[in-house]
Order: C-alpha cells, then sequence, then structure tokens
C-alpha cells in the first residue's frame, strides 16, 4: 500500500520472489508465504474490460491486477456490480463478443488468455482452467443426465475415451465428490438432485480432466448454510490433496474467513485492498473495506431485556397444508400445527432454512394465505378464518415489507403515488396524503423529491425505504418483514436495519421477521423462534437462544453459520465442519443428522428428532 | 396467420417434478398422462362439434332449414330439409340428428346433389400433398434460417433475412399463389397452371403440379416460423447451461448443436405444430382455390361460394378435429422430449 | 418511443402506413376531383383517350384497359368498366374500418377475458380458459369462414342488436371473435404471473379488493405487452379480412374491399393483371408497414431485444 493509504493495484508478489517483474515484493507482518520458489500459476496485469451498451460504455473492470500461486486459494469480494464476476469470466474467455473491449494480460501457465486464439483457449478451458457458477439449476441443462454431461467433458478433450470409460470415470468423479450414491446419481438428471450435489456436480465436471485452477464464481450464495458449510470443506479438500488452486468469488466475508490464503477487496472494477485474512480483518485500510466488515458486527447496542407487555400476536396451532396437483403422495404440510406468542412492541425473528415454512407462516400471519387449521389472533380478535370483514378489520393494523424491494413496487407507479395510494385507503383525503407522504419519506431518510421517481430510478437501499414508509403508513401496531435486507448489498443493510430499530422505538409497533441471516436477527429480535420442516423446534428470548442453543437444529444452524474472525461467535471449526462432511455422506437426500454421530443411534435414521414444539423460555 | 402467440415453452422454468424419480415411476406417469389426454381430446372433440352445430343451426335469426337446403330450395325442399334435420324439434333433437347424419356419411348437399362426405374423400389426396410437402418446406428452411439469423444476431445476414420474413409475412397466400400463377405459369410456362396429378400415376407431373402451391404456402409460415425460431433461439443461447457448456471447453458446433439445438426442439416442434394447424385450417383453403387443386379446401371454398352450408359444416368439424389431434400429438411429443414435464 | 423514432427504417414505414390510411379517407375526394367518377360507375361502353387514341374501356372480348396513369382510370379498369383506383381507396377504407373495428373487439375481449382468468385462477379461470383452447383450437380462417358464411346469409339477431346481412360490422366481428384467443391467452399468463409478484401481494395486504387490484395493479403492467401485439392484430385484421372475403365470407357484394377486389382479378387471369396487382400489392404494403413499425416497437419495448441486434 502506498504510504497515504490509497489502494494500490500492484499485486503482492511472492513475498521476495519478483521473478516476472510485476511489482515490488510487499513486507509482510507475519511472513506467511505462499507457493514458495514457484512461478504464479495466474497472473492478471492491469486487465480492463468494457462493454458498449445502448447507455454509453460501461467499464466492468478496470485496472486488475493479482496473482494466484499452486495450492493457493484467492477469495475476491465485492458486492454485486464490482466486476468480479467479470473478471473471472474474462479469463476463460466467455466476455468475448463484438460489444467486448479487453485489454491487459492474463498469463495461465506462462501463456497468454487474452491473445489467444478461440481454439487455443478451448483446449484450456474445462482440462486446464475450470470454472463453477453461481446458480446450479441453470448452469447444467435440463434435458441430460448429470452423468453424460460430465462425460461430455471428458470426451471433448479427450476424444479417443469411449462413452462408457467416459461415464465410469463420471461416477468415480461424482463418488469422489461425496455425491451420496454416486453410482446411481450418474443417471439422474439436474431436476432430481438437490442444490448442493449439483453444486458438486459442477466441481466434479469442472475438475474431470484435472484442471490446477478452478474459478468459483459465488459457487454457495444459493445454498442453504448447512449445504454451503459442505462445499466450502470440499473446496478445501481439494486445495489440500489435490493442490487445487481456487479463485472464489464472493459477496459473503464470512464465507473466506477459513478458506483464503488471501483476499482482494473490488469495487466499482477495481481491486482496492488485497492481503492475508488478517491483514484485512483486523487492519483493513481502504474505507471501503471497513465498511463492508462494520456492516457485518452486531449491532452495539443489542437488546436489553423489557418487561413482557400484553400479548399482541397469538399463532394457535396454525396448520397450512398445499394441496397435491401434480405430485406423487398426499398433501404436503407446509405448517404443522405453529404456535407463538408476541408482546407489544417486541420483535420476533423466524429463522430456518429455505423451505422451513417461515414465510409461509408470515405470509398466513399477513392474511395472504387461509390455514387449514388454527387461529390467528391480533388483540385477541381471530382472523385466521375470519370472512372478509374481519380480514380487513386486522390488516389495518398490519404492515408489511417484502424481500425483493424492486418487486415489491409497481413498477409502473411512481413512489410517492404509492405511498399516497396507501394512505388513501386509511381513508385520508387526497391533500392529506400527500402531505403524510413527504413526512413518511423525510422519516425513512428519503428527499421528498424523490417521491416523483419510479421504483427502477431509485437504488436498491432507497426501494427498500419505500417499503418500510408503505408498510408504516397506516400506522400499524405489528409489521411483517420479509427478509427486509437480503437482497441488498452488506454495506446498505446496517442502515436500513438501524432504521427499523429507530421507528420501533419511535412508533412501538411490533415486528415479526423472518430472516435467514443472523446478523439482522442479532441486531432487532427480542424473541426468536426456529423453524425446520413446517414446525418450530425452539422459541425463547434472543440472547438465551443465540447463547446457548438447546436444540439440536438450532445448534447445527448456529454453528454452520459463516462468521468473520473477532465477533462473539467465533469462527466455525474445521473440526465440526469435518464431521458434517462424513455425516453427510452417510445420509440420504435430506438427511440432518443434527447430533454427534455417538448420539446418532437415539433418533430415526437420516431424521432430525421431534422434541415437543415449545421450548420456551 | 398469427401462428402462435401461445408462450413459446421455455425449458428452464424451473423444475415442477418431485425430487427423486425412478424410471419405473415416469413410465407410469406417461400411460396417465396419455390417458388425460386421451380423454381431454374426445372432450374437446365433442366441444367442437357442438360449436359447429350451433354456428351452422342455432345462430339466432333466419331459417335454419333455408339455410341448410340453400337459396334455390323450392319450399317442398326446405319442408323436407325441416323434417330430415329435425328443425321443429328441440335443438338437443337437432344436435342428435346432425352427428348421426354427419358419422352415417349421410350428409348431402342439396343444391348440388351430393354426398358430401364422398367428395371429402375423393379430394383428401391433393390436400394431403399440399400440407405435408408445404411442411417439410418450410420445416428445413424456418429452421435454417431462424439458425442463421441467430447465430449471427445484429448482422447483415440477420437483417437480411429478417426482412424477407416481414415481407413474407405481410403477403396473403392468394396473392402471392396469383402471381406465382402468372409469371411462371402464363407468362414463362415454366409449370402447369393448375390441377393435380397424384403422385402414383406420375410422380413428375405430381411434383411440377405442386410445387408452386407448396412454395406459395411455405412462404408466409416461414416468415413466421424463423422469426419465432430465432427469438426462441436467443433466449436458449444465453441460458447459463450454454454458458457452462462453453466453459467446459466445448467447440461452438457442438454446443449449437447439442445444447442450444436439442433444447430449442420443443419449440421447434411445438411452433411447427402450430403452423401446420393454421395451413390446414386456412392456408390450404386458399390456395388450392388459386391453383385449382380440388383438395379439401377447394371442396369448401366452392361451396361457401354458392352458399351451400352442408359441405361446409362438414368440413369445419372435419378440419377442426385433425387441428385438436395433431395438437394433443404436439403436446404428447412435448412432454417425451423434456424429462422435466409433469403436467398437471 | 424515442428509441422507435430513431430507427429511420420504421419511420418510413410508420408514415406511409398513415398515408395509405389518409389516402383511403380520402376517397370520396379523390373520386369527385381526379377522377370524376364513383366505384360503382360503370363505363362498360365508353371509351377513353390513350396516346392520342380512343380506346374502348372494356374491349369487345371482355378485358378492360390497363392503367392509363392518368386523372380517369389512373389504375385501369375493371371487368364492368369501373375505376379501378377509385375501387382501391373506397374497398381500402373499408378493410380498414373492419380491421380497425376487429381490432379493437379483439383487444376488449382479450385483455378483459384473459386478465380474468389470470388473477382469479380457480373455476372462473378453468371454464374461460377452455373457452380460448376451444375458440383457438378452430382454425382461424376456418371459423372465420363458417361464422362468415353463416352470419351472411341471415344476419343475426341477437335482441339487443341486429345485423343486417350487409354490414361492415359482421365480418369485423367474425374477425374479432376469432383472432381474440391468440391474444388472451399471452395476456392471462402474464396476468398469472404478475399476480405472484409481490406488489400485487402489498396491495393485497393494504386491503385492496380484487377488481382494484385488476385495473390499477395488473392492467398498467400489460401496456407494454399490449402496444406489442395491437399492431400485430391490426395486420392479421388486415390478412384475415381479405382472405374472407376472397373466399366470400366476409365484405359483401355491392361493398368492397382489397380481398374482393383480388378476387375478381384472378377470375379473369391471365388478361388484365393489373386487376389482381393493384390490390395485392396495396395489401402487401400496407401490412408489411404496420409489421415493421410493430417489429421496431418490439424491438424498444424489449430490453433483452436489445442486447442481441435489431432490424
Amino acid at each position: 500500500m502506498s504510504p497515504e493509504g490509497l489502494p494500490s493495484n500492484e499485486p503482492l508478489a511472492y513475498r521476495g520472489l519478483d521473478p516476472t517483474g510485476l511489482g515490488r515484493p510487499q513486507g509482510t507482518p507475519d511472513g506467511a508465504t505462499i507457493g514458495v520458489g514457484s512461478k504464479p500459476l495466474l497472473e492478471v496485469c492491469d486487465l480492463s474490460v468494457s462493454f458498449a451498451t445502448r447507455a454509453g460504455e460501461v467499464r466492468a473492470v478496470d485496472g486488475v491486477s493479482f496473482a494466484l500461486g499452486h495450492g493457493e486459494v484467492l477469495a475476491i469480494v465485492g458486492e454485486s456490480g464490482s466486476g468480479k464476476s467479470v473478471c473471472a469470466m474474462t479469463l476463460m474467455g466467455l466476455t468475448r463478443g463484438p460489444n467486448t473491449t479487453i485489454s491487459g494480460r492474463a498469463l495461465f501457465d506462462g501463456r497468454d488468455l487474452i491473445g489467444a486464439s478461440e481454439a487455443q483457449l478451448r483446449r484450456i478451458r474445462g482440462a486446464q482452467l475450470a470454472m463453477v457458477f453461481q446458480d446450479h439449476q441453470s448452469s447444467l441443462n435440463p434435458v441430460y443426465r448429470v452423468g453424460d454431461q460430465i462425460a461430455e467433458q471428458i470426451r471433448a478433450h479427450e476424444p479417443f475415451v469411449s462413452k462408457e470409460r467416459a461415464l465410469e470415470r463420471a461416477g468415480e468423479l461424482m463418488e469422489r465428490a461425496r455425491i451420496p450414491r454416486a453410482r446411481e446419481r450418474v443417471r439422474a438428471y439436474p431436476h432430481e438432485l438437490s442444490g448442493g450435489m449439483r453444486q458438486r456436480v459442477m466441481i466434479a465436471m469442472g475438475l474431470s480432466l484435472g484442471a490446477k485452477v478452478l474459478l468459483a464464481d459465488e459457487p454457495t450464495t444459493a445454498l442453504d448454510v448447512t449445504v454451503q458449510a459442505q462445499i466450502l470443506a470440499q473446496l478445501k479438500d481439494l486445495r489440500e490433496q489435490e493442490d487445487l488452486s481456487v479463485v472464489l468469488i464472493t459477496h459473503d466475508f464470512g464465507v473466506v474467513a477459513d478458506i483464503a490464503g488471501r483476499i482482494a477487496v473490488m469495487q466499482g472494477g477495481r481491486i482496492v485492498e488485497q492481503g492475508t485474512p488478517t491483514e484485512i480483518f483486523e487492519r483493513p485500510q481502504h474505507a471501503y473495506t471497513r465498511g463492508l466488515l462494520e456492516a457485518l458486527r452486531p449491532s452495539a447496542k443489542g437488546r436489553p431485556t423489557r418487561a413482557r407487555g400484553a400479548a399482541l400476536l397469538e399463532v394457535d396451532n396454525l396448520r397450512v397444508s398445499y394441496s397435491t396437483r401434480g405430485r406423487h403422495g398426499a398433501g404436503i404440510d407446509a405448517l404443522g400445527g405453529v404456535s407463538l406468542t408476541l408482546a407489544a412492541g417486541d420483535t420476533l425473528a423466524i429463522v430456518g432454512e429455505s423451505g422451513c415454512g417461515k414465510t409461509t407462516l408470515l405470509r398466513s400471519i399477513a392474511g395472504l394465505i387461509e390455514p387449514q387449521e388454527g387461529a390467528i389472533r391480533l388483540d385477541g380478535h381471530d382472523f385466521a378464518s375470519a370472512g372478509r370483514r374481519e380480514l380487513a378489520a386486522a390488516r389495518r393494523n398490519l404492515g408489511m415489507v417484502f424481500q425483493d424491494p424492486q418487486a415489491s413496487l409497481n413498477p409502473r407507479r411512481r413512489v410517492g403515488r404509492t405511498l399516497e395510494r396507501a394512505l388513501r385507503a386509511r381513508g385520508l383525503s387526497a391533500a392529506g396524503a400527500r402531505v403524510r407522504t413527504e413526512q413518511l419519506l423525510e422519516r425513512v431518510g428519503l428527499q421528498p423529491a424523490q417521491a416523483k421517481r419510479f421504483p427502477h430510478e431509485l437504488s436498491g437501499g432507497e426501494r427498500q425505504r419505500v417499503g418500510i414508509a408503505r408498510a408504516l403508513a397506516g400506522e400499524p401496531r405489528l409489521v411483517l418483514l420479509d427478509e427486509p435486507v437480503s437482497s441488498l448489498d452488506a454495506s446498505i443493510r446496517r442502515g436500513v436495519i438501524d432504521l427499523l430499530d429507530e421507528l420501533q422505538a419511535e412508533l412501538g409497533c411490533a415486528y415479526v421477521l423472518v430472516s435467514h441471516d443472523f446478523t439482522t436477527v442479532e441486531a432487532l429480535a427480542d424473541r426468536i423462534a426456529v423453524m425446520h420442516a413446517g414446525e418450530v423446534v425452539e422459541q425463547g428470548g434472543a440472547r438465551e437462544l443465540l447463547e446457548h442453543p438447546k436444540h439440536p437444529y438450532t445448534q447445527e444452524l448456529l454453528a454452520a453459520c459463516p462468521r468473520v474472525p473477532g465477533l462473539p461467535r467465533g469462527v466455525a471449526s474445521e473440526a465440526w465442519l469435518d464431521k458434517k462432511t462424513s455425516q453427510a455422506q452417510a445420509g440420504s437426500l435430506r438427511s440432518r443428522a443434527p447430533l454427534p454421530a455417538e448420539d446418532q443411534a437415539r433418533g430415526a435414521e437420516g431424521s432430525p428428532l421431534r422434541p415437543p414444539s415449545s421450548f420456551s423460555v | 396467420m398469427e401462428a402462435s402467440s401461445a408462450p413459446i415453452p421455455s425449458l428452464t422454468d424451473g423444475p415442477r417434478a418431485p425430487r427423486v424419480s425412478s424410471a419405473m415411476t415416469r413410465q407410469l406417469w406417461l400411460v396417465r398422462f396419455l390417458a388425460r389426454r386421451v380423454a381431454s381430446l374426445v372432450a374437446v372433440l365433442f366441444a367442437i362439434t357442438v360449436l359447429t352445430f350451433l354456428i351452422f343451426q342455432a345462430i339466432p335469426g333466419g331459417d335454419p332449414a333455408l339455410r341448410m337446403a340453400g337459396r334455390l330450395a323450392t319450399p317442398q325442399q326446405v319442408h323436407d330439409v325441416r323434417v330430415q334435420w329435425g328443425f321443429d324439434k328441440p335443438i338437443y333433437v337437432q344436435y342428435l340428428k346432425t352427428m348421426e347424419k354427419v358419422l352415417d356419411g349421410s350428409v348431402i348437399s342439396y343444391s348440388q346433389q351430393t354426398n358430401v362426405e364422398q367428395e371429402i374423400v375423393s379430394d383428401l389426396p391433393p390436400t394431403i400433398s399440399l400440407a405435408l410437402g408445404a411442411g417439410v418446406i418450410w420445416l428445413v428452411v424456418g429452421v435454417l434460417f431462424g439458425l442463421l439469423s441467430a447465430t449471427h444476431a445484429g448482422g447483415w445476414l440477420d437483417r437480411a433475412l429478417t426482412v424477407v420474413s416481414l415481407t413474407g409475412i405481410s403477403m396473403p397466400v392468394f396473392f402471392l399463389g396469383a402471381i406465382m400463377l402468372y409469371w411462371l405459369g402464363y407468362q414463362w410456362h415454366l409449370l402447369p397452371l393448375e390441377g393435380y396429378v397424384s403422385l402414383t400415376s406420375d410422380p413428375w407431373g405430381w411434383f411440377t403440379h405442386m410445387l408452386m402451391p407448396w412454395v406459395a404456402l411455405s412462404v408466409v409460415s416461414i416468415g413466421v416460423y424463423s422469426r419465432l425460431l430465432r427469438a426462441n433461439l436467443l433466449d436458449v443461447m444465453s441460458e447459463d447451461y450454454v454458458r457452462t457448456a462453453r466453459a467446459k471447453g466445448l467447440s461452438e458446433r457442438r454446443v449449437l448443436i447439442r445444447h442450444v439445438l436439442r433444447n430449442s426442439l420443443m419449440g421447434i416442434v411445438t411452433l411447427w405444430g402450430l403452423d401446420f394447424a393454421w395451413v390446414i385450417g386456412g392456408g390450404a383453403i386458399l390456395v388450392e382455390s388459386v391453383f385449382n387443386l380440388g383438395g379439401v379446401g377447394q371442396y369448401a371454398a366452392q361451396s361457401i361460394g354458392r352458399l351451400d352450408i352442408p359441405p361446409v359444416m362438414v368440413v369445419t368439424m372435419l378440419v377442426a378435429a385433425a387441428v385438436v389431434v395433431l395438437s394433443t400429438l404436439v403436446d404428447i411429443a412435448y412432454a417425451l422430449l423434456d424429462p422435466r414435464v409433469r403436467l398437471s | 418511443m424515442r428509441t422507435v423514432l430513431r430507427n429511420r427504417v420504421a419511420l418510413a414505414f410508420g408514415v406511409l402506413f398513415v398515408a395509405i390510411v389518409l389516402a383511403c379517407l380520402l376517397a370520396p375526394v379523390y373520386a369527385k376531383d381526379i377522377a370524376h367518377t364513383g366505384p360503382n360507375d360503370n363505363h362498360i361502353t365508353e371509351t377513353v383517350s390513350v396516346g392520342g387514341k380512343q380506346v374502348d374501356v372494356v374491349s369487345p372480348t371482355g378485358v378492360p384497359i390497363g392503367p392509363t396513369w392518368k386523372g380517369r382510370f389512373l389504375l385501369g379498369a375493371d371487368s364492368n368498366g369501373r375505376d379501378v383506383a377509385v375501387r382501391l381507396l373506397y374497398g381500402g377504407r373499408n378493410s380498414l374500418e373492419v380491421a380497425a373495428i376487429a381490432t379493437s373487439i379483439t383487444l376488449v375481449l382479450a385483455i378483459a377475458f384473459g386478465v380474468l382468468a389470470g388473477y382469479t385462477r380457480g373455476l372462473t379461470d378453468g371454464v374461460l380458459s377452455r373457452l380460448f383452447d376451444l375458440v383457438w383450437a378452430y382454425p382461424a380462417v376456418l371459423l372465420g369462414v363458417a361464422l362468415g358464411v353463416a352470419l351472411a346469409v341471415g344476419g343475426i339477431d341477437l335482441g339487443l342488436f341486429t345485423l343486417r346481412s350487409g354490414s361492415l360490422l359482421l365480418p369485423a366481428l367474425v374477425i374479432g371473435v376469432v383472432v381474440f384467443p391468440y391474444v388472451a391467452k399471452p395476456l392471462r399468463a402474464q396476468a398469472l404471473s404478475l399476480r405472484e409478484r409481490e406488489f400485487v401481494d402489498a396491495a393485497r395486504v393494504q386491503g385492496l379488493g380484487p377488481v382494484r387490484i385488476m385495473w390499477s395493479e395488473i392492467l398498467p403492467n400489460l401496456a407494454s405487452t399490449i402496444v406489442v401485439f395491437a399492431p400485430l392484430i391490426v395486420a392479421n385484421a388486415i390478412l384475415l379480412e381479405a382472405a374472407l372475403s376472397y373466399l366470400g365470407a366476409g365484405v359483401q357484394a355491392p361493398s368492397s374491399s382489397w380481398g374482393t377486389m383480388i378476387a375478381d382479378g384472378t377470375r379473369l387471369m391471365p388478361g388484365a393483371i393489373h386487376l389482381v396487382l393493384v390490390p395485392g400489392v396495396m395489401l402487401v404494403l400496407t401490412v408489411l408497414a404496420v409489421n415493421v413499425f410493430a417489429d421496431a416497437v418490439r424491438d424498444a419495448l424489449d430490453p433483452k431485444a436489445s442486447l442481441r441486434g435489431r432490424l
């Protein structure tokens, strides 16, 4: 780094070794050495990529330089739009096109990737330089079996390999990737596998020819937290056993803490900071890096325990099931007998992985889904299976904030009008609504002038603030929040969470917050309910539950959450991750062996234990 | 005719299948699916007959017996018709009598004094030759154009082909046919002027007589088809799995054929099926009339000109039924091609 | 909209279309002041001066003269001695009128039923979808022909209103009904997916009723689809009307349309080819203009299209 603390784009050369003259060697305090004595496997020097679009020239990557040695994991961290994916795809030659301008150098094993011909590049792709993508669902061709797709890659580079032999190799690779029942699954179609398995197939496919470098573009973003832990463990194994080098691209610091040898932070197409994890986490130099890390820390305020007020919301044995259309078997229970209480002014956070039913629960409380059984009482009035009038009455006390601010605002209406309509629905006059709209916008931190904007003209954070304003328009006593910050970039989340906190203190409304992200939960929750497979497995005071989880599933969930070192929870230990992976091997499709191996005998094979549904404290 | 504004089925609509499925289950499901489709087919055929019946017999205003008997009928004939078809009885009796006559093969054209269904049977060969030949032509050329357009998207070839397609779409089939007939037939004496020669008696004659009608019919379909295909192919080409295929190091040709084309197959088949339906239902009538091929369509057209109802009614029913059968076959092909389809 | 205007080719064709429409609307003016004859006035026994000589308007063998490129019989005469250019414009008026009415009928039906089906789902959707499928299964021309013929003979009497057999509204009604499922189905599909969007949920949580939601949330978001479809419907309506009239199931005598004119012309082939060419070329130009314009509109509205290249 230059003395003024400004970012330097020079790559960190190898601790004293600089055979290519790319830059001055940087001294490092703890003297970590990487790839001792070896040439870097991948060297990127001043890479720039720009696209000609209708709106003008867009510079996606601007003068990026980094290097990767054997057996090294380089993590490139940045938010959406930082150019990290484009960077990786350019190395693979996937961004070439009539509208693309690429400049700079990228040397792979001494060969230039940028200037290489398409034929030369094709020989390298898949055979020596592999890439896996984020969306495991759409990245595999749905009409071919997974084994065939792996075999296709093998035979594309080694045409003399017979089909049978290639399929056999595919089976071996899938087995080594720890896909349960790999030999059978070779003949499966992508849609028949779970997300985690698909991603393993992608990794196996990428490495099928012994590639030395793997570019992993957000490989775990679309996966559940526990599956993510398994995939990361697999990557670590590959690094140790096969000397694989990985460029891991992600937006999540927590993911890289455990696995990365070096971290590069990207913003707006540039690398603003590079260093070892220790350097980045403990001594971040650049303001942007500091901002990102700050967003991960829990709120300094914490939540003091308060005396519980009267129960505002009561959910009593709620059951929601979906009919069978098009599926085998009987109706699926999305919610099987859920009970909760919430006091006025408190926040109840509902956590769980995808498919556990938390969204269904929230939507039922919002009146969007009619439950099969059970009661939902607001201030004592049950509106679960009520008529329109009761529902309308209940809705007057409800507000809802949705996950995707882009999708939850009518794209054809100016945001001011959206708010005004909400207010007029509560009975305000036109003039009164306009005044109140301005007040609301100011209260959520926006300018009144922005009322004239369309949703697509606002940033993600601004849109979500409008969504919050809309939810609060009728001064509701209960606000339902469905993953309110998940679709926002990490640096903006803190602001919105703080806003929600302030608003609650000021207006005294109760929150029901659904989230899979514990940072948000820690900041806002008074009580937490953990859900799994349609049932609440544990409920209790927030602090108590986070520090002393009782139910095995809760423990597992908390342990799997990737954490940045230095925070209270601590890093998920490697030993624990190892145990998880071996348990996953032994289990079936949906195995969720919640207990350490010795306790497994107690429960049914492969199914989680079901303690009584309330562990409330 | 705008052959399909129906949404083109997309392969990446997300998996709808249960997670685990074995070969056995899929076979079982296929059987059940077939049964369902056949049942639905029967229901739709029934609805078609009812609808046709209503159109011709039950339009309010005017005397159905008069309509059936034709403009030149004597009062006695009108009375006979009324009795035979049951127009003096309640409407469901009328329907039953109509269906009885149709299925019996005893529908008679009063003004022509001929049996409608026999006429239809003898008129089938030209129509089938026309439809199938044109179908093959526009399938091949349409796919070719669509592929070329999509792979050179934005380039001059794409633009040229788009112009050609747009002109094709804008051309009324009968106009094109008339023009071709005039220049190629009358003026330059390249091809025979009209009529149909059966394949079995004179293959070359059959071919030369069918060539212009085939081209006339195909031009419009190629226009529609290639543009829709272009859009479909471009959609598929921007899918993630195509990117993965490239990342695997496959050659561009392989990517195109095994990934892009294979996944567009569904769209290709469905769109072709829809176009074919249009051809039988509309284009065929017009082209047959222009080139005097003596097919079913022309028969219907002549009857219309004479305002002779019974043949029109029977042909309508027949063609609509054929179209529905065809689209069911397309649906079934669709289910066979896509391993993920589990329709509700 | 600006993008469309920047596309010069599309703009040129748009202007062409407007010019054609205007010309047809001004048919009476042309008839009176330039051609000095009406669409149904036949001059079968007259002669006209061509290149200094007097030529029979219709020769003794029944072949009418070709274009004179002068004020009278600019584009020639037909077998009844009528001025083709005048008939072209009057016929064009009919063709365009039928197409316009048909398009309106289609749009109203498709929007109303498509949105209703897509939003309400359940039984209503089931019934409506079957209805769409049924009408759609009928090949368009055939259905149009069937209806056209049935109605041509006796007109229609629905109690509320009666249409006599010569009325232009009949073919318009037929075309409107025949074409509407092609539009209703995609609109329904879009309404279906819009319904799942979160802003509709937000409106429901606010307590808005289904009708209000359909009107103010769903409908505006269909606007771009409708805008893309509208010109396509117009183009197809024009073609369908021509086809029906050609077969005799559309516009009925004594009214004319481009379709009937082509039919008349083909009967005289190979002589007097101008009788086929003139209305035919007019048809093609008009429909082409609409199609090119529609294409440009679609390109402008569909963001993905811009990435792939455009006309």
